[in-house]
């Protein structure tokens, strides 16, 4: 931590006034950029190639058309030149290439409650790259790189440069309430409710504040998230919005599975905690698909507290009743019941389990605890 | 200015790992001695002071490498603060093992394979087939065995890139599993 702490103190100590650039607003990008803003994306460039190499990138096609649609009615003149990539990581982050490569973490998204907050957030980073904010910043931070050279995050290679031209961390105030108003111009423009940007940006405040989460990134920073709420509550009130287009049942059905990826890549790095906050409350509950309750319960057992072992096995309960084919409930089921020796009741769970998934990876294993629960229980 | 330099240096020096040939064909104790293992003959060993770990290569940690290791159970998963017990059914122990390897920054995009029974020196232990890319696009597999005994767990690992490497050298590693006998 407190390495961040001093690339960020570094960050903000180098950077001064921005000169104003035009934005991008033709299909012309390429021929008028600067000659030191072509470095800047030749280094985004290799930024995107590491990715791509890292094998992280969620490579769905219906999603990632749903994305393009949603960017290309916020900023119908960057079609096709803006790229949105979805990255699987469970961490409330985003952030946005100088070359128009806009990151998304499916933690992020899988938190959000409809296509106009998804809108407010992409609106906010597109506007990053419209308004070149990556090359002004890369202007003003190289030395800071220098503190960055040996710091790594999430795996990604090239860092230092990562830090330097993209807004993985956020730009500085006044490039960021740019962002913003440019964001919230496009949001009303294309019919989204504006107000449903500082609910997500409550909400992810709230469950930053909760889990108390120090990861450095812009979306996971409570003062910073606050600057978006302040700057968006200001805009409303001056253009005095009230409503707009939310397009929930949309949204839900686009991302429904992204949320349990999302859970399951929580699960996978042991972060039960933000599951239990989000499913606890009944409301994110009803928005979830009824697999999600199997994640709950995973959760549960994970976190091992007092009376969780209960929670977990009326979690995985309710899975197999609402999901009879959701091979994970009956494994966990299968293995709960195994570990306290009642075999009667592990053996169709795990039977169920490998007919489900009969490719399995831990095959082998349900295949021996089945072998000795039949030995014990002989029907 | 020299001062400094020199300082440096030995502080360089005194950090360099010393590396043994493996020329004796016995087995030997593994890390916290509960069972004996006999080492690829020919492979260098490195026994960093004050850990109870072993690390075995043949053309160095970067082109493949064994690492027995061993911890008491309650240290056992230290980044995700976690014990392990005796009550644990091998795939839970299997689930953590990955998920404190995740906690690594080059390991967040591991994957599990396969994983599958064992028996190690006699214990009964998992078998965890490993993936990952490193951050220039290599893939790495990883081949990982976990067990407990007594009140330790113990872990042996194999890691090397899948082109050449893991393949070439994985029947070493599983000789040597073989080779494990409690102590």
């Amino acid at each position: 931590m407190r390495s961040y702490t001093i690339i960020a103190m570094a960050l903000w100590a180098c950077i001064v006034h921005a000169e104003k650039l035009v934005p991008f607003n033709s299909t012309e990008i390429q021929s008028v950029l600067a000659p030191e803003e072509n470095r800047v994306w030749a280094q985004a460039e290799e930024i995107k190639q590491s990715i791509e190499k890292s094998d992280k990138l969620v490579t769905d096609n219906a999603i990632r058309v749903y994305l393009h649609a949603i960017a290309d009615k916020l900023y119908p003149e960057l079609r096709n030149k803006v790229h949105i990539h979805l990255f699987r990581a469970p961490h409330l982050n985003a952030f946005a290439l100088p070359n128009g490569q806009i990151y998304l973490n499916v933690g992020l998204i899988a938190r959000m409650e409809n296509e106009a907050q998804l809108a407010a957030l992409l609106g906010h980073e597109i506007a990053h790259f419209s308004y070149r904010h990556g090359h002004q910043q890369s202007q003003q931070v190289k030395s800071a790189t220098a503190f960055a050279r040996f710091v790594t995050l999430l795996g990604l290679p090239l860092i230092p440069d990562l830090l330097a031209i993209s807004s993985i961390y956020g730009f500085s105030q006044e490039l960021e309430t740019e962002a913003d108003e440019i964001g919230f111009e496009r949001m009303v423009r294309a019919g989204y409710d504006p107000r449903e940007a500082v609910r997500l940006f409550r909400l992810l405040q709230i469950e930053v504040k909760a889990l108390d989460i120090t990861e450095p990134f812009f979306f996971a920073s409570h003062p910073k998230l606050q600057d978006r709420i302040d700057n968006f509550e200001r805009l409303i009130r001056e253009k005095g919005i009230t409503d707009g287009e939310h397009s929930e049942k949309t949204f839900f059905e686009q991302i429904a599975h992204l949320r349990l990826h999302a859970m399951e890549l929580d699960l996978a790095h042991n972060r039960y905690q933000p599951i239990i906050i989000l499913l606890e409350a009944q409301s994110n509950l009803d928005r979830y698909p009824p697999e999600a309750l199997y994640y709950l319960g995973e959760a549960y057992l994970r976190r091992g507290q007092e009376g969780d072992l209960q929670k977990a096995i009326k979690s995985f309960e309710q899975t197999t009743a609402s999901v009879p084919t959701f091979a994970l409930a009956h494994r966990a089921l299968g293995m709960l019941r195994y570990k306290d020796r009642t075999h009667e009741t592990a053996i169709p769970h795990l039977e169920r389990y490998l007919e489900l998934a009969p490719q399995a990876k831990d095959r082998a294993f349900v295949e021996h605890y089945l072998l000795e629960a039949r030995k014990v229980h002989k029907p | 200015m020299n001062r400094i330099a020199a300082f440096l240096l030995c502080l360089l020096l005194c950090s360099c790992a010393v590396w043994t040939r493996i020329d004796q064909t016995d087995a030997v104790k593994g890390p916290g001695g509960n069972y004996h293992v006999v080492l690829p003959l020919g492979w260098v060993q490195f026994n960093p002071a004050g850990t109870d770990k072993l690390m075995i290569t043949r053309d160095g940690p970067r082109m493949q490498r064994i690492l027995l290791s061993r911890s008491s159970l309650e240290q056992a998963f230290p980044k995700l603060k976690k014990a392990a017990a005796i009550s644990m059914l091998l795939p839970e122990l299997a689930e953590l093992q990955v998920a404190e390897m995740r906690t690594e920054n080059s390991l967040t995009n591991i994957e599990i394979i396969e994983t599958k029974p064992a028996t190690v020196a006699g214990i009964s232990a998992y078998r965890a087939l490993l993936q990952y890319k490193d951050p220039k696009g290599l893939p790495i597999k990883i081949l990982l065995y976990g067990f407990i005994s007594k009140d330790s767990y113990h872990v042996l690992l194999f890691e090397a890139p899948q082109l050449h490497y893991f393949d070439r050298d994985l029947p070493v590693f599983e000789k040597m599993v073989l080779s494990a006998r409690a102590s």
